[in-house]
């Protein structure tokens, strides 16, 4: 009696399956069992970028996983630090978030996150952990755990332009005698013994980017707004004016204070330093700042009350208004221009633009045996690395940790670089770049930057946000001032 | 008495019950290969309709396979040749680029006035050399787009292939598994080893269970 009921259960089970095989075969690409599962992917990104991941990276990844994926933007990383507190309370469904490494403790602290290695399987996640930089790596990993999946880096770079730098070095000695007066007044020696302006900004220190500066504050710059007139060719130009070519960010928001703190490292500075108004790095640095001032080299909108943020830098640069100013990857691409199809507009004479390390900060104080600077600096700029990370209430982790790796694959890296400019945190693509990116300006961006971070870069220190007021009020002070001597500067900066 | 020859009346009866005896086993055997015979033709018939379906559906997977795959081969050669004239365009962009500073030094050097006869045709050449480095612009940007599109395409069908591809495999084992439990079927028609019809039913439901992950791709 059982085996004839055993025999009517397989019998049974048999035509069951047979029916499922039909089914199948009405539809066999999978998965499409049970209606699509809503997610959200958290992102700062520009509405442009935004749209390009959905396009050519979620849609993919949501198509191969039965996805309904939602993104939500935020402006900066405060807000995004705002919405995943928000999520660990509210679970809404949040698959993904991309926060940046300055976050990364507090909201661990804050439990809005758990480890992303929580979705992988066993040994899995170390092993893809090599596929990513060591600063990327040291940041992911944190107490022993994987909570991180790096996403991207970014860096500041100069961005120059060729016939500016030409134009300096062709023409600079006709104001040597001016240049020479003017730093004598802040120094007492002048430029230092047997100085020469450097041919190529990438071995630029502070001294080359005043002479520079100077030289392209009273020529007529046939190679900015000309140019940027987009005449047709043989027209007659328009004039050549005369104005300031230095920009940097000046403002109060956070790239200016990251431009100042970045500057002061370029003297040498050490994070206690900049708790010291009257360190010799940050003195230093202030001192050049009062000198631009004084003689006018820095852009009008550098100089304006409040100063102007990356977007304005960039803006002014795009317009072919400055010759010599600090970008980061994506700005580097948006001020180009024609990185994808569909992207803005980008500067008249793109071939003109030209990228290097920041320069090497050199002190004003002349050393009187020598004849040269009294301290020598370095080149530097903080990397900021951003990352994948898992919200706490993650409707899925294991699909988190998919969805990491599937968007930090080697080819959407390259794709994403490519598009919407960044610097990818793979290593196979650190050491194929001039291969795998065969664009000669994408190739100058990232080598730019692969020689920076090689040079001279560092995480932005942990508890700027402590004392930026008190560093901002110090520029402030200094710059409030017309003296330029070192004890006029640093009187000033004792807020005396 | 006891040892009196039996009677041929006993004899026949023994004989009748003897082969009656061996009637019945006879039957009893029939009845079991008859019974095992059905079993088999039951297992046999899920196992080759499954087969069969198992057949389509990894034909089915195997066409977006190679579809895709076609897909990516046309996309990498295409833009393989897009990639090449770019780089010839680019190249004689920098002669052209090169001879046009050739003529700017050399107007700076002989120290020409822009009214010279001799700079107005130099100045003419150089008009022309820049359009042409225009032109050589605007072809490239618009070659580099169609590059970014098409390698973005490869690298989309070559990922679009990976699934059908893993789930191909399965199906195929399955269909391998399969195909090895029907023969154990028909081996056990022959000889009429019950246990080999189980085995056969083994095997084939793992192979089952294994055509059904071509499908979930759990493992």
């Amino acid at each position: 009696m059982i085996n004839r009921a055993l025999l009517q259960v397989l019998l049974l089970a048999g035509i069951g399956v047979n029916i499922a095989f039909l089914l199948i075969n009405l539809r066999p690409d999978r998965p499409h069992l049970a209606r699509k599962k809503h997610v959200k992917v958290l992102l700062r990104a520009s509405d442009p970028r935004a749209k390009w991941m959905m396009q050519n990276e979620l849609s993919e990844f949501a198509a191969a996983h039965d996805l309904d994926v939602q993104l939500v933007l935020a402006k900066d990383f405060d807000e995004v630090h705002d919405k995943l507190s928000e999520e660990s309370k509210h679970p809404s469904g949040m698959l993904l978030a991309d926060i940046d490494d300055e976050w990364s403790d507090d909201l661990r602290s804050e439990k809005a996150i758990r480890p992303i290695e929580d979705g992988a399987e066993k040994d899995e996640a170390p092993a893809a952990l090599d596929e990513y930089l060591p600063e990327g790596i040291s940041r992911a990993r944190q107490d022993g755990k994987i909570w991180f999946l790096p996403k991207r880096a970014q860096v500041d770079v100069i961005a120059f332009l060729k016939p500016a730098v030409e134009d300096a070095f062709l023409k600079w000695e006709k104001y040597r005698k001016d240049i020479e007066l003017a730093l004598k007044e802040a120094n007492g020696h002048g430029l230092p013994k047997g100085y020469e302006l450097e041919r190529n900004p990438e071995s630029w220190d502070s001294y080359d980017i005043f002479v520079a500066a100077w030289t392209w504050a009273h020529e007529p710059a046939p190679w900015a707004e000309p140019v940027a007139a987009n005449v047709p060719i043989g027209a007659r130009m328009p004039p050549a004016t005369v104005r300031p070519r230095l920009a940097f960010r000046t403002g109060r928001g956070e790239d200016a204070v990251r431009d100042l703190v970045s500057a002061f490292y370029r003297q040498s500075a050490k994070p206690p330093d900049l708790k010291d108004p009257l360190s010799p790095a940050v003195l230093d640095y202030l001192q050049w700042r009062a000198l631009w001032k004084k003689h006018h080299l820095l852009a009008p909108e550098c100089e304006s009350k409040d100063g102007i943020e990356s977007f304005g830098v960039n803006q002014l640069l795009h317009d072919r208004k400055v010759a010599y100013a600090p970008v980061n990857q994506p700005d580097a691409f948006w001020v180009h221009g024609g990185a994808r199809r569909d992207a803005d507009p980008g500067m008249r004479g793109p071939s003109d633009l030209t990228f290097a390390p920041e320069p090497v900060g050199a002190s004003l104080e002349i050393d009187p045996k020598t004849g040269q600077p009294a301290r020598q600096g370095r080149t530097f700029s903080f990397e900021e690395v951003h990352l994948w990370a898992v919200p706490v209430h993650s409707p899925d982790v294991a699909l988190s940790w998919q969805l990491a790796r599937f968007l930090t694959q080697r080819g959407l890296q390259l794709r994403e670089t490519e598009a919407e400019g960044m610097l990818p945190i793979r290593k196979d693509l650190r050491t194929s770049y001039q291969v795998a990116f065969r664009v000669d300006w994408m190739q100058q961006v990232l080598h730019a930057s692969y020689v920076q971070i090689f040079r001279g870069s560092g995480d932005l220190p942990s508890d700027l946000d402590a004392y930026e007021d008190k560093i901002l009020a110090e520029r402030d002070r200094v710059l409030a001032q017309p003296a330029v001597t070192l004890e006029a500067i640093r009187e000033a900066a004792r807020g005396q | 008495m006891a040892n009196e020859p039996k009677t041929e009346n006993e004899l026949l009866r023994e004989e009748v019950a003897l082969q009656q005896k061996q009637a019945e086993a006879r039957a009893e055997r029939e009845r079991r290969n008859e019974e095992l015979k059905n079993r088999v033709s039951v297992a046999a018939i899920v196992l080759t309709t499954a087969l069969s379906f198992i057949g389509n559906v990894k034909s089915d997977r195997n066409d977006a396979v190679g579809s895709a795959k076609g897909a990516a081969d046309a996309a990498r050669r295409q833009a393989a040749e897009l990639w090449a004239y770019y780089q010839t365009a680019i190249s004689s962009r920098a002669t052209l680029e090169v001879a046009r500073d050739r003529i700017d030094l050399d107007l700076s050097k002989r120290g020409l006035k822009q009214d010279d006869p001799e700079a107005r045709r130099d100045a003419l050449k150089q008009v022309e050399y820049a359009e042409r480095v225009r032109d050589f612009d605007r072809q490239t940007q618009q070659v580099f787009y169609r590059v970014q599109e098409l390698e973005a395409q490869e690298d989309v069908a070559a990922r679009r292939a990976l699934e059908p591809a893993a789930a191909a495999v399965r199906y195929e084992l399955g269909s391998k598994l399969i195909t090895l439990a029907l023969i154990l079927l028909s081996v056990t028609i022959l000889s009429s080893k019950r246990w080999l019809l189980w085995a056969g039913v083994a095997l084939g439901s793992i192979g089952l269970l294994v055509a059904f992950d071509g499908y979930f791709l759990f493992l």
